[in-house]
Formats: C-alpha cells, structure tokens, sequence
C-alpha cells in the first residue's frame, strides 16, 4: 500500500499535485511587487485625510460619474467589440493581419496622444465635432466624450480576450449547425456566442477596470464632468501628493469590489466551456 | 439519386473525384490522406470545388456551369463527425430540438421524443451530452442530424471513436435508421469491414482519385490495384514477370512461385502484380517440385495463425486453421489456381 503515488492521503481522496515551487516563488515574487507598494502608500496615509478625500470626490460627483461612464463604455465595447471579435477569428478577409494590428493600437500610443487624436476628430472645430455640436451633441467636456475616451483604450482587451475566445470554439460546432439549416447569424447567437461566453465575460471586468482608470485620454477630451481619475489630478495640482492619494484609495475599493463580483458571478477565470 | 463530379484544391492537393449511384447507401473509403473528408467537405458546401456538380435526386447543391453553389445552410446536408458534433451547451432533447426543420414547429416535443426513440434514447431529453457515453453521443448525433429532416446524411467516421462491441451494434442500428428514414447515405471510413458492412455502392479513394468503385462483393472479390488489394485483406502483394498464358489466367513467375492469377493481364509480356488473400496460401509438407518455404514469425491471430514465410527473396503471409509449424520449420507453399489475382501498381494510375 506504500506506492500510491501523489494520491496519497485518506482512502478515497484525490489530492491534486500543487504548483511546482519555482512557479509559486514566481507568482508570489509578482504578486509582492505588485502589492507593496500599494501597502507603503495607503499605510502613509493619515486616516482623517482618507475620510476627507472620499467626502470631497463623492461631493465632486467623482465616483457617479466614473462608475456611469466606464459602465457605458463597457457596454459600447461589448456590443461592438464581439463581433468585431468574432470577424477575426472566423472570417478570412484581405488586410486582416493589418485589421489585427489595429486592435492593439490604443495600447501602443500614450492615452495622451489617444485623447489629442479624438480632439481631432470630435472636437468642436473639426467637421465632425460641429456636424454633432449643430445637432445639440457635444463631445467635449461632456459624459460622451469621457465615454469615447475610455473606449478607446479599454476596447483591445475586450476584443483580445474575445477573439481568443471565438478561436477556441471547435468549428465542426459551427459546420453543423450550418448543416442543419442554420445560417451564419443565427449560427452566431446560438452556438459560437454562447460558448464563446465564458471567455468574453473575462474580458469585460478588464475593460471596465480599464476604462475606470482611464486618465491621459479623458483629461484631454472631458476635463469636466469629472471623473476620479482627473478629480485625483486635480487634488495633486491643488493640494498636493499628499491629499490626492486618497482618492487613489476609492478606485482601488470600486475596482476591487467589481473583480469580487465578477469573480463571484463566475466571471472571468473560466476557459471556453468545450471538451 | 446520388451524382458528384468534383475537382477541388486545398493547398498542394488535388481532388478529382467522381461517382453516382443509385443506391441509398454510399461509403468513401480509403488511407488517410485520400480526400475522404475532403469530399464530404465538398458536398456539404464547406469546401468550394473548383469545377464540378453535385446531385441529390433532382436538387442540384452545385454545378460551376449553372453557377449554383447552395451554401451549407440551404443544402439540407445532415452531419456527423467523429466528436465535436453535439452542442455542449444544449441538452440532448436541446440537441435534436436545434435540428428540427420548421415543418415541425408546434410538434417540437414529440417530434425530439420519436426521434430519440428511434435511436434507442427514449428519455434521454432532459441530459446534458456530456455525461452519455461516446456511442449514445454517436446517438444523439444522428437523432440531431435526422432532426432537420436532410436530403442527404453525410458520416465522417462516426464510430471510429467508439468501443468496438459498442461500434458494431451502432452501425447494425444505423441500417436499419437510413432505411426507416429513407434518407440517402455517403458514409466516410477508412475500415474496410465497415465499408463492406454499410455500403450499396463502395467508392475507394486514394491521392485525391477514385481508385474503384462498385459493390462491396465486387471490390473485395476483384480488387483492382495494390492498394485496394491491402484494403481488402489480400495482403500479399507480389511483383513478378508474366510467363505465359493458360486459357484465362496468366502465368506469373515470381521468384520460386508460380502461379495462375486471374483479371486483367497487363500488355506485353513485361512485369506482373498478383495478390493473394493469406487465407489462400496453403502449407504442407516440403516435398520436391514444390516450392519452399522458411517460417520467420508465427502470430496468433483471432480464429487463425497468421505465418510470415520467406520464400526466396519473398515474403509470404500464409493464414493457418489448426496446428501451425514453428519459426524455423520448412514448409511447401501453394497457390492454388485461381486464388491469385492481377492488381496495377499505384503509381501507374497516377
């Protein structure tokens, strides 16, 4: 009874082999460095300047208005992002490879120069800012422009991770439900989407922590309503360091608290559902 | 009821297959690599041909003439695949629901039922595939792909995933579906005794070609190249040089044996194929005026000995019912008349 291998232990009980150490000291090293230095920061800090900053953001409407938008854009860059998603990792085209590229290109370029560059487009100088300006919508300094800041960054994570999604899903699924009369959009909804979900859902808390953090591009199109990001800028430029990390406090909470329920809804963390 | 004439490309292959039949039941058969799936493939309307027509019946699914290619949606083509074929995100009644054509909407539950019946799963509705066994998965597939009422089942080694005694009762219950369905069948297979089981009409492939069709008695009595030859089971394939006629047979001489084979005698008194089934070669003592044979390996085989000879520079494989001899034994070989067959080279029909 002495060779029993890993599966050692009670009668009956399967214990699994953990992570080999050197992949645990990895993990643990990445995780250290990625922790610390959140501990030396918040633990610098007084905590009456804590209260008093996350008085003074909720009183700026700070956390509405980031919470608001960052859903939204969410919400835009599901809807656009799947099938955009889907057409990549299903259709052949020509300049697909390039297509491809492009989808990484907000994480590329500074969200800095992604916000002069959507100042361009939408600002209310250029042809298509006053087409929209002439039709009572502004852009700038505005929820909609914070909301195409924020997709504009937060889009390549959703697309990557659905991408990979779609190509992970057998395609014989696909050839037999096209055999059996079904075409390609209903094809699309009721078989690739649907296993393909698992692996969207982990794409959807990365773009909205993505788009709740967007900074560089939002100061330069909405600079108002304000979001906590740019209300932490402005606490720094005002107040210092000092009164401005607080803030950085309340998006660490906010984004916590979206991962824990994502993670509790089984979200995020799960392969394609096929075997 | 079943016409196709395809060429088609995928990369460096090349597809030039053709065959009809009238039958209901088809099986493309052949080595891997043969364009067997290809096919399928083509006739679902998952592959463009280049140039060619396929029919079902009156309803043509493509003819580059007519410029008709149907896509897979329109073409009524029920698929089944090795796996990957059941959505493991439906139940089973789920399943066979998603293949329901509308002519049965309102009529959903007690169509789904009769078809689950009809493959043996009455009650299975309600279970997620994941949990049934790879043969009534194989099961479902079919209750799925009949579901939507096809004008043509396309089989791509359904059962080849599957245990054997499981396989063998899953291909009896398929006959008797393709004939209580009346639904014409084109069945993939690389497994002759399968292939010889199912079909009415046997089309080998091999390299992109259709190397022989017919039915499965015919193909397994005349195989007509090499290559069928081994598919067939008459694994001794024999180079020699043609030495004479005798009434309709042809005289081979191959090293030490000669032989009377039947079929077709090459042109010209040049070189020679025969094959013979092991099961025809026969043993017996090492007498003169025979020739003779050493035993190099005996392997027991189900129902018989399979002995491997060296005789001269050939190598025999003899099927032996009773007492084998032992490795090293000399024995007499004979090749009756009539049990040796001319085949063609592969590479000649190339």
């Amino acid at each position: 009874m002495s060779e029993r291998g890993w599966q050692s232990g009670a009668p009956g009980v399967r214990r699994r082999p953990g992570a080999p150490w050197p992949l645990s000291l990895a993990g643990v090293l990445l995780v250290a460095y990625l922790v610390v230095p959140f501990v030396f920061g918040l633990a610098s800090l007084d905590p009456t300047a804590i209260a008093g900053a996350i008085r003074g953001a909720a009183a700026a409407g700070a956390v509405g208005v980031s919470v608001m938008t960052a859903t939204a854009a969410t919400l835009i860059v599901v809807v656009l992002g799947v099938p955009l998603a889907y057409v990549l990792a299903r259709a052949e085209f020509v300049g697909k490879p390039i297509v491809n590229a492009l989808v990484y290109l907000p994480l590329v370029i500074p969200p800095l120069v992604g916000g002069v560059l959507l100042l361009d487009t939408f600002g209310p100088y250029t042809p298509l800012g006053a087409w929209l300006g002439a039709r009572g919508v502004t852009i700038t300094d505005a929820p909609a422009g914070i909301v195409l800041a924020q997709v504009f960054v937060a889009a390549p994570y959703l697309v990557v991770a659905s991408r990979v999604a779609f190509e992970a899903v057998e395609p014989s699924f696909e050839q037999v439900s096209y055999a059996l009369g079904r075409p390609p959009l209903v094809t699309f909804l009721r078989v690739s989407l649907p296993l393909a979900w698992p692996g969207i859902l982990a794409g959807v808390p990365l773009a909205w922590l993505r788009a709740l953090g967007e900074f560089g591009a939002t100061i330069m199109v909405a600079y108002h309503p304000t979001t906590l990001p740019v209300y932490l800028f402005v606490q720094f430029g005002a107040q210092g360091l000092r009164e401005a990390l607080p803030v950085a406090l309340v998006l660490v909470v906010l984004g916590a608290a979206v991962v824990a329920v994502a993670q509790a809804a089984g979200l995020g963390g799960h392969r394609p559902g096929v075997s | 009821m079943l016409a196709v004439d395809l060429r088609a490309r995928r990369g460096s292959f090349r597809l030039e297959v053709a065959f009809a039949t009238e039958r209901r039941r088809l099986v493309l058969v052949g080595p891997s690599g043969a364009g067997k799936t290809m096919t399928l493939m083509c006739l679902a309307g998952f592959h463009t041909p280049e140039r060619g027509r396929v029919a079902v019946g009156e309803t043509v699914l493509y003819d580059d003439r007519r410029r008709i290619n149907l896509p897979p949606w329109r073409r009524r083509v029920g698929l089944v695949l090795q796996s990957y074929t059941l959505l493991p995100h439906l139940s089973v009644g789920g399943n066979v629901a998603y293949g329901l054509a509308r002519v049965w909407r309102g009529r959903e539950r007690v169509r789904v039922e009769t078809l689950l019946a009809a493959v043996g799963l009455s009650g299975y509705a309600e279970r997620s595939p994941g949990g049934l066994s790879g043969g009534q998965r194989q099961r479902v597939a079919l209750a799925q792909a009949l579901a939507s009422d096809p004008r043509l089942l396309l089989l791509d080694e359904p059962f080849s995933a599957v245990d054997a005694p499981v396989r063998e009762r899953l291909r009896r219950d398929l006959l008797a579906l393709v004939d209580a369905f009346q639904v014409p069948l084109v069945f993939v297979t690389h497994d002759f005794g399968e292939a010889y089981l199912l079909a009415e009409t046997l089309v080998v492939l091999a390299g992109g070609r259709v190397i022989q069709a017919g039915t499965p008695a015919d193909v397994a009595a005349r195989p007509r190249t090499a290559l069928v030859a081994q598919l067939v089971g008459a694994s001794n394939i024999i180079a020699g040089t043609v030495a004479g006629l005798a009434g309709t047979a042809t005289v081979v001489r191959a090293g030490p044996l000669r032989v009377r084979a039947r079929g077709d005698p090459p042109g010209g008194g040049g070189p020679a194929t025969f094959c013979v089934r092991p099961a025809d070669v026969r043993l017996g003592a090492p007498t003169n005026g025979r020739p003779i044979g050493t035993v190099t390996r005996v392997l027991p085989r189900d129902g018989a000995t399979s002995v491997v000879l060296s005789v001269g520079e050939l190598t025999l494989e003899a099927a032996v019912r009773g007492r084998p001899p032992a490795v090293g034994d000399l024995v007499g070989v004979d090749i009756p008349d009539g049990a040796a067959r001319l085949v063609v080279q592969d590479a000649a029909i190339e």
